[in-house]
């Protein structure tokens, strides 16, 4: 039973799966994201770094770009992005968990997790991306971490349909959104509460889930341990890390985290420009975009065939095409993609580029949809940073 | 130093701040003032304690996103006063703006007070500075939150281990040995000692 392993988490595993099996962080300096040091210590066993880090405390970090080798993301390699960090140690052990779904229902559940066993399991494999992925190529800078081009995996996550849930509660007609809740919590108690809601036809969707795995193991604690909502085709912010509440309503969550942060303009604004009496939009699918994983910029190539290798993913739809140009966009060349072409998920793709001309040349990579979404030269400046999918871009030398 | 002398202290250099104008040279480089001091103790004191300095020298924005920025900081519970505001919007900006570059020198240390004496406690004053300083993690009555719950802690009752904490930092926890002086740090611990 896949639940067992939760019920019977030690607290050694319990720590070691903060983030994923027995592999740690390498990063110095004090992390107070509710481990001390002394309990970093046991999970701190690797001399590799496995991902950069742009922020200590709370931990945000992204994964290096060569680890998109692998189709899967490994836990221990996936990027980390936290409003406050994991909740202290006890409030997040499996064996007190309690799952609260509440408001416009017919029948409000507290559920632990092993109530969970009757529901179907499922298993799901989706990129997960954070919104602002790509803010730092924003111009002018947009505040937020400054991520590169790290933030973002591709995971196989295994939980029960949060449909199903709701079901059971019963859901009243007038219900819109759902609302969601985690047991994670600021400093300050005049920080607003991370709180965000989905749209009902989204938390009704057969692919939305309350993940208790990541890639086949427990969900690590840096994960959201024990159970995060995944929204397969959505950014991040819908898919609540140790979630605690789920309160179903006629309305749109308040707050800061839905009013404010985590929208975009509806229409062009000038950058650098504030986005005064335009309409913004809540920030939900993710866009078309493609990395490049190999070669890797400034390096130095020989004069033949070299491979150029990456991934491609989009938001609900299917990659059609990736476009690779090496001559800085003047001419493209399409791209063999790898593995299976479902929903969701991100397509491996490569190209063997004959590489003639010895001197500097600028490689672009360039997605397509199924929808006919292309990946743009730049994204349209947005005041928060998000949605970044502009073309990727490396500089080779070619020597002979 | 005192907390409201040192105000004073940075109210005159904002003062002087305005008369003079930009802080820069004609490299770019910003030259380092009192009033940066000032700024330095702050982001220690007031920013790090819900998240690390990484999180702001990264950034580069103009004069009008740090307001906003500080301004909604302050909102979410930062405790900086208005004059402390502009002293932090003043330093960022002119530090961590659009035309710097990538890689900055990192944040420097603040300065220690130059004399840390061990004195008398006021348990009272000692009330008022943990609410200032201390409430945001270590909780309502020393209580406990993000930091330990410190009521009833031993290193209460083990000075050396109590102030080498407090000077120097541990864990999470930023040095205060730059923000408090000797007698503020003795209030409060006399205060804590109250607590049951």
């Amino acid at each position: 039973m896949w639940l067992n392993q939760h019920d019977d988490l030690s607290r050694r595993e319990f720590l070691l799966n903060a983030i994923g099996g027995t592999v740690g962080l390498c990063l110095s300096g004090p992390l107070a994201f509710g481990l001390s040091r002394d309990q970093l210590a046991e999970v701190d066993s690797d001399s590799e770094q496995p991902l950069i880090g742009r922020v200590p405390r709370p931990l945000d970090a992204e994964t290096p770009v060569d680890s998109f080798h692998s189709w899967l993301t490994p836990n221990h390699r996936f990027f980390v992005r936290s409003h406050f960090g994991p909740p202290a140690g006890d409030l997040a052990h499996a064996s007190a968990w309690q799952l609260r779904v509440q408001g416009l229902v017919d029948r409000p559940l507290t559920l632990s997790l092993g109530d969970l066993r009757q529901f179907e399991e499922v298993t799901v494999t989706a990129v997960l991306q954070c919104s602002g992925n790509g803010r730092a190529f924003y111009r002018p800078q947009t505040p937020g971490v400054q991520w590169e081009r790290g933030a973002v995996g591709n995971a196989r996550w295994t939980g029960v349909r949060l449909r199903d849930v709701l079901q059971r509660a019963g859901i009243q007609s007038s219900a819109r959104h759902v609302h969601m809740q985690g047991a994670d919590r600021p400093v300050s108690e005049r920080t607003p509460m991370f709180i965000r809601s989905i749209p009902l036809s989204k938390a009704l969707h057969q692919d939305t889930l309350l993940a208790l795995r990541m890639n086949d193991e427990p969900l690590p604690l840096l994960h959201g341990a024990p159970m995060r909502v995944i929204t397969p085709g959505w950014m991040g912010e819908s898919c609540m890390k140790w979630l605690t509440d789920l309160t179903v309503q006629e309305d749109e969550a308040k707050g800061y985290y839905m009013d404010t942060a985590y929208r975009y303009p509806s229409e062009p604004i000038e950058p650098g420009k504030p986005a005064d009496r335009i309409r913004m939009l809540p920030v939900e699918a993710m866009v078309v975009k493609s990395v490049i994983v190999q070669p890797t910029d400034a390096m130095v190539v020989h004069r033949g065939p070299v491979v150029v290798e990456g991934v491609a993913w989009t938001g609900e739809g299917r990659i059609a095409t990736v476009d690779i140009s090496t001559d800085d966009g003047r001419t493209w060349q399409q791209a063999d993609l790898f593995r299976e072409d479902v929903s969701y998920v991100w397509r491996q793709w490569r190209l063997v580029w004959q590489a003639n001309e010895i001197g500097s040349c600028t490689v672009l990579a360039r997605a397509t949809d199924d929808a006919g979404h292309v990946q743009p030269p730049t994204s349209p400046w947005n005041p928060g940073g998000f949605l970044w999918n502009g073309m990727d871009r490396i500089r080779l030398r070619v020597d002979a | 130093m005192k907390i409201p002398s040192m105000l004073a202290w940075a109210f005159g250099s904002l003062l002087m701040v305005a008369l003079v104008g930009a802080r820069t040279d004609n490299a770019g480089i910003p030259e380092t003032s009192d009033t940066d001091h000032v700024a330095q103790r702050l982001l220690a004191a007031r920013c790090t304690v819900c998240h690390s300095i990484e999180l702001i020298v990264q950034q580069r924005l103009d004069r009008d996103h740090w307001g906003t920025i500080v301004k909604k900081m302050s909102s979410w519970g930062a405790e900086v006063s208005e004059l402390e505001q502009e002293v932090l919007v003043a330093y960022l900006a002119s530090r961590y703006h659009p035309n710097a570059g990538p890689v900055l020198a990192e944040e420097p240390e603040p300065k220690l007070f130059p004399s840390i004496d061990k004195a008398q406690g006021n348990a009272k004053r000692g009330q008022n500075l943990y609410g200032q300083n201390c409430v945001p993690c270590h909780g309502l009555q020393g209580i406990g939150g993000v930091g330990p719950k410190l009521a009833g802690n031993q290193v209460l009752t083990d000075a050396p281990r109590f102030w080498e904490t407090v000077l120097n930092g541990r864990a999470g926890m930023p040095s205060w040995g730059t923000i408090l002086s000797g007698q503020e740090i003795a209030d409060i611990h006399s205060w804590l000692q109250t607590l049951k």
